[in-house]
């Protein structure tokens, strides 16, 4: 249960109370910290960065900016964001919950099943906190503890797919993924493949894009094949291993296949 | 802290803890349409505000980020007692049924329109996609945005009615506002929730966290000690008075089975104990204190370990019977545990705890074996469905008010008077010292026709002189309120090769989890409401309940029917295969029609001997041309992709009219001063309209403006006896009633009006607007309430009356659906269902659409998505919203009708048959016909999910 609440008015006074309080949580939209209240599962001290930090988009030459404090619905609903990242927001099947989370915090959570990280890994963006710029990737194998203040894209990729899969509409979800394709100046391939839901937390799949990259793998079921070779997800009430392993496999290939359609 | 605010356009400060719930501080600040479904999960929507102009969840938020801020609840739309444009249009379309979150669709709603000028489906969807609805099915959702922009655009906008029905009657049939939609649309003070006052305690109960324990010790010392702690409560001080859970009549086919609280743990969630507290949060950390040791026993999950030689024993206590006893009853008891509970019988109903059978009935008519000889064709196959929560929106809660000697109970129930019974048989004390208020019901579906949670509120009431007030975590509900129960069906089909059926055999098994509740009647049911679909000489069945340890399982939605016409429809379209017969050919080939006797009834009684029933009335013939019309059934449809395979499918099914000889109804209409009417139902409107079916009927009967119709229904104190709302009674029986108690009435009013008049009654009519015309002159209703409660007047004019019958009006219908099945990925979409049903003379078209609507995707829910899922221990592993897998209007069919198929039946009031029940019957059977249609899998099992496709289509 929340007993100790605190506002912060910028940033600097958000990590000012972060250093007073160390056992604080930051709390933005509260969709995940204040689900469950009723339970007593939720942090004792909480502080509000709501007023803190910025929720603007922009555009700073091909780079576009995203305030932390952005909800996922400001996302779906800006000119400015990617198709891509607009649809991994879109994911997210509740209205009300899009208006109320915000993208910092879908990060800051970095909930193994957030349909936002995937794709922000895909568009290689970066995050500034009070550590300085890092990748979405960096962020989490650091523990996600830092205050992010905003979200920046680079150029989008050449192309781009983000993909869920799920029992019903509003179901958790079983695949959420992202693949991105870029290339180089000197025609060379990049690819980036990464998945949520078959670890404890966000995965690139390091040998499934090296395999693309390199042409070693070229059809559908050698993706499939190795997609599933570099995935261990768990049995769980979502799924067998055997069910994950395969529509992980088979999602996500068809994600590769049509970005490689797409950059053909 | 202090929190200021801007709550309905009024700036208000209050001081409330930061961590306090938004949903919470917003009640603190009297906004009671601020409702909580989900226990601040972000799920349901119940608790939907606009804050700064955006649509949120109050209970997903805690009260301190409201400060500073501006909400909007649903008194925002409302000026004086004039309804919004989008509420009114919410009462249009017929989407306000129990009504619990419908001030959160219409704030839903609101912001919709506000956004877009035109919306989308798509967009329909989108603006309601927090929102969860058991009872609309959402469809009529899309109506209400439809009509809202339309009124928006042109304030005198009018959308047409739907549908007319009933020939010239002037109510019945005809389009009418459900009379208690624009309180619940508004969200105005309807449930029990709202009745609570300050003083009164919170009951919480300790739950086991283990699914089959002895309780070896319990200590209270410290709960006790607690400071706000007023009384804890286990089996050492409650009254140790075996009773069953199920709001049936009584003599109940149910065991009693159960103790307010005992020394065995039969389920995870059973009760232990519980703690009465000045508020929730002691009564929680109370529970918390208590300390448990238990001696665990093994677990019994399903019917084959129930069987198993040597299994445990769920009852291990005596066996007792008040009427019936078997000759063996002796033997059975012999190694019976004296100190365990007993399972009373009050009639044989097959069971046996000494084999955890709870029940067993067999039965059939002709030469079963004779007709599978005489087959060329016999399928055996067997299919299994899964257990279903009821997921009402309103938590099960209870508010009871010590009143001197009395007890008033403020109830979200179906039965009213059955919880009345059970409630007073507890306490030990006569009926007349409890009165029990039903209020408006989020919705039960049939886990509100089980007494839950009453009894127990109610002894720590009595015993404590305390107001108390329980309401379950929906976490509860998931373990420890009663369920869909999981069922294995073998269905043995024998035909000839020119498709006629020559032997019929089903062989039911149920899982009836740890008590006894409907152990009979629902398995019981399935077979009654599917093996009559199809005629054969040479039928029979068996049906064997197994006491278990997995979470309680009672009433839902469709009884039995759901699961074993799965099973049987499924069946018949195998064995059409088999024959290389056409599917619907086969269908209309066999199927029961007007005139037929249904034979197999005889052995079908619902806890005593049954009868055969004729068929006086059925809609199949024009629910099947019809929906085979609507759907094109003869044409293939082709896919554009590859790995997505179209295929068709469908049923049919059939329910009851409630309980002909078992059950009974009464109401009473009065007449007021002004000649205006007030009907005193005992009939439980749950949200599908009930009361305005009651009052139409008044009105039909009184020809009289239905708006000076009032009706009170459900308060034990006030109105007479009914059965309750269950097995499809309402309309039939509650309604018939009220018919019934309105002609007694329109008697009454002509003998008195012959006295003003000087006439005689036969020579005298009732003529709308409330009057009595004849040659003599006329008389209005004024004048004759003036004349008859005056001083020298004769008494105000009442009529009470029952409706009972020995009559089964069977409803029929036709469900037809059209899937895209996803061969890559499992996923199955339903691009077109249609229900095409027969009600008798649809009442309240609108909300019998309704009705129909939230049967189809409950059912559709069941069949493709959701699951309780169990661990080994027995222990449940889904207890919210999200991960159980309720359908959200997400999963809408994209093209989704239901049709009302009209029939005059000869038995219901004004022609009428019940329309809710059965619309559930349909999907799982019409579903997996269609995904075989697709590609040729059968699934013999739920749910339908992407995993058991792939598996079925041999990917994984």
């Amino acid at each position: 249960m929340i007993q100790n609440y605190y506002r912060a008015s910028d940033a600097a006074d958000a990590i000012a109370l972060k250093k007073a309080h160390s056992q604080a949580v930051f709390l933005a939209g509260g969709t995940q910290i204040n689900r469950g209240a009723p339970y007593g599962k939720t942090p004792e001290i909480v502080i509000d960065i709501h007023d803190a930090l910025s929720k603007t988009i922009v555009k700073e030459g091909v780079e576009i900016i995203i305030g932390a404090m952005a909800t996922l619905q400001e996302v779906v609903d800006s000119e400015l964001i990617p198709s891509a990242l607009k649809e991994a927001a879109a994911f997210i099947p509740t209205r009300s919950i899009r208006n109320q989370a915000s993208i910092g915090g879908n990060i800051g959570a970095a909930c193994p099943d957030s349909y936002i990280i995937p794709t922000l890994i895909a568009l290689s963006a970066t995050l500034g906190t009070a550590y300085g710029r890092m990748q979405v990737e960096e962020y989490l194998e650091q523990g996600n503890k830092e205050l992010i203040y905003d979200i920046c894209l680079p150029e989008q990729p050449d192309s781009i797919v983000a993909v869920k899969e799920s029992r019903s509409h509003i179901a958790p979800p079983v695949v959420s993924a992202a693949v991105s394709l870029r290339r180089n100046d000197n025609k060379s391939l990049r690819a980036c493949v990464t998945l949520g839901c078959v670890a404890s937390r966000t995965l690139r799949l390091r040998e499934v894009e090296q395999g693309l990259e390199s042409g070693t793998l070229k059809f559908r079921e050698d993706m499939e094949k190795a997609i599933g070779a570099s995935i261990k997800p768990k049995s769980d009430i979502l799924g067998s291993v055997g069910y994950k392993t395969y529509i992980n496999s088979v999602v996500v290939a068809d994600a590769i296949v049509r970005c490689l359609e797409e950059l053909s | 802290m202090i929190i200021n605010l801007i709550l309905d356009g009024r700036e208000r400060t209050i001081e409330a803890r930061c961590g306090l719930s938004a949903q919470n501080l917003l009640k603190q600040l009297g906004v009671n349409s601020v409702r909580n479904s989900d226990d601040g999960f972000g799920f349901a929507g119940s608790d939907t505000i606009l804050l700064d102009g955006k649509i949120v969840g109050a209970n997903l938020m805690i009260a301190a980020q409201l400060d500073g801020r501006e909400v909007k609840t649903v008194n925002s739309l409302r000026k004086g007692r004039a309804l919004s444009t989008v509420q009114e249009a919410m009462i249009e379309a017929c989407c306000v049924q129990s009504g619990y979150n419908a001030p959160a669709a219409a704030l839903m709603i609101h912001d919709l329109i506000e956004r877009i000028d035109s919306p989308s489906r798509a967009d329909v969807q989108d603006a309601l996609s927090g929102l969860f609805n058991r009872a609309t099915g959402y469809e009529q959702f899309f109506e209400a945005v439809r009509i809202a922009v339309a009124k928006k655009k042109n304030q005198a906008y009018s959308p047409a009615k739907t549908g007319s029905f009933g020939g010239t009657s002037r109510y019945v049939g005809k389009s009418y506002r459900k009379i208690d939609a624009t309180k619940l649309v508004a969200g105005e003070r309807a449930f029990v929730e709202d009745r609570v006052e300050e003083d009164a305690c919170i009951l919480k109960v300790l739950r086991s966290p283990h699914a089959h324990a002895n309780i070896k010790s319990i200590d209270t010392s410290a709960a006790e000690a607690l400071p706000g702690v007023v009384a804890v409560f286990t089996h050492k001080n409650v009254p140790h008075k075996p009773y069953g859970q199920a709001g049936q009549g009584f003599p109940e086919p149910s065991p009693y089975d159960r103790v307010l609280l005992d020394t065995k743990i039969r389920h995870h969630g059973d009760r232990v104990a519980a703690v009465l507290a000045e508020d929730e949060e002691t009564a929680i950390r109370g529970c918390e204190l208590i300390k448990v040791e238990y001696e665990l026993l093994p677990v019994i999950m399903d019917w084959d370990d129930a069987k198993a030689e040597g299994a445990a024993l769920v009852h291990d206590g005596p066996i007792i019977y008040v009427n019936g006893a078997p000759e063996n009853l002796k033997e059975l008891n012999r190694e019976a545990n004296p100190k365990e509970t007993p399972v009373v019988y009050q009639f044989p109903i097959g069971g046996n705890p000494r084999k955890n059978i709870s029940s067993y009935v067999e039965g059939g008519i002709g030469d079963v074996e004779k007709g599978f000889e005489e087959a060329d064709v016999i399928l055996d196959k067997t299919y299994q469905t899964t257990q279903i929560q009821c997921t009402p929106l309103e938590l099960h809660t209870t508010y009871v008010k010590p009143e001197g000697d009395r007890l008033t109970i403020h109830a979200s129930t179906q039965v009213p008077y059955h919880l009345r019974r059970i409630v007073a048989g507890q306490l030990g004390v006569s009926e007349n010292k409890i009165r029990v208020i039903k209020e408006r019901v989020g919705g039960g579906y049939g886990s509100k026709q089980d007494i839950l949670l009453d009894e127990l509120a109610a002894w720590a009431a009595h015993t404590s002189a305390r107001p108390v007030f329980h309401q379950y975590t929906r976490r509860e509900e998931f373990i420890s309120s009663s369920t869909r129960k999981p069922m294995r069906v073998r269905v043995k089909l024998g035909a000839t090769r020119e498709g006629k059926f020559t032997a019929m055999q089903m062989d039911v098994e149920s899982n009836q989890g740890a008590y006894g509740a409907h152990t009979l009647t629902v398995p019981m049911n399935g077979v009654s409401k599917s093996l009559p679909l199809f005629l054969c000489d040479n039928a029979c069945f068996t049906v064997t309940s197994y006491y278990s340890n997995i979470p309680p399982t009672g009433a839902y939605q469709g009884y039995g029917a759901p699961k074993v016409n799965y099973a049987l429809q499924v069946a018949v379209k195998e064995l059409a295969e088999k024959l290389n017969i056409e599917h619907y050919e086969f269908v209309e080939k066999n199927r029961v029609r007007k005139g037929e006797v249904l034979e197999i009834l005889r052995c079908l009684g619902e806890g005593r001997e049954g009868k055969p029933e004729s068929v006086d009335s059925c809609g199949l013939d024009e629910a099947l041309a019809r929906g085979s019309k609507l759907i094109n059934w003869n044409k293939k449809e082709k896919s554009t992709h590859p790995d997505i395979k179209i295929g068709k499918g469908l049923c049919i099914i059939q329910q009851g009219s409630g309980l002909p000889g078992i059950d009974q109804a009464n109401c009473t209409v009065k007449m007021l001063g002004d000649g205006s009417f007030v009907v005193q139902s005992g009939g439980a409107d749950l949200g599908s309209g009930l009361d305005t079916v009651s009052a139409k009927m008044v009105a039909e009967v009184l020809k009289t403006d239905i708006d000076s119709v009032a009706v009170q229904s459900g308060d034990t104190d006030a109105a007479p006896f009914d059965t309750g709302a269950y097995a499809s009674s309402g309309t039939y029986f509650s309604g018939g009633a009220a018919r019934n108690a309105a002609q007694l009435l329109s008697r009454m009013i002509l003998k008195e009006a012959a006295v003003i008049l000087k006439t005689s009654p036969n020579k005298l009519q009732l003529e709308f607007p409330g009057k009595v015309v004849g040659e003599a002159g006329e008389v209005s209703y004024a004048q004759l309430a003036w004349q008859t409660q005056g001083g020298e007047g004769s008494g105000q004019l009442v009529a009470t009356a029952s409706f009972t019958t020995k009559k089964s009006s069977f409803p029929y219908g036709a469900h037809f659906a059209q899937v895209a099945v996803n061969t890559l990925t499992g996923r199955v979409r339903i691009q077109k269902y249609y229900a095409l049903q027969d009600c008798g003379t649809p009442i309240n078209p609108g909300y019998a659409k309704g009705q129909i609507y939230g049967g189809v995707l409950k059912s559709i829910g069941h069949a493709m998505y959701e699951e309780l899922l169990l661990d080994e221990d027995g222990c449940c592993l889904n207890t919210d919203l999200r991960s159980y897998g309720v359908p959200m209007i997400g999963d809408v069919p994209d093209d989704f009708k239901a049709e009302l198929v009209e029939v005059n039946d000869p038995y219901g009031p004004f022609g009428a048959k019940s329309i809710a029940e059965i619309s559930v019957n349909g999907a799982a059977p019409t579903l997996a016909n269609a995904i075989h249609d697709a590609c040729g899998i059968w699934l013999r099992k739920w749910p339908f999910s992407p995993e058991n496709v792939l598996r079925a289509l041999g990917k994984i």
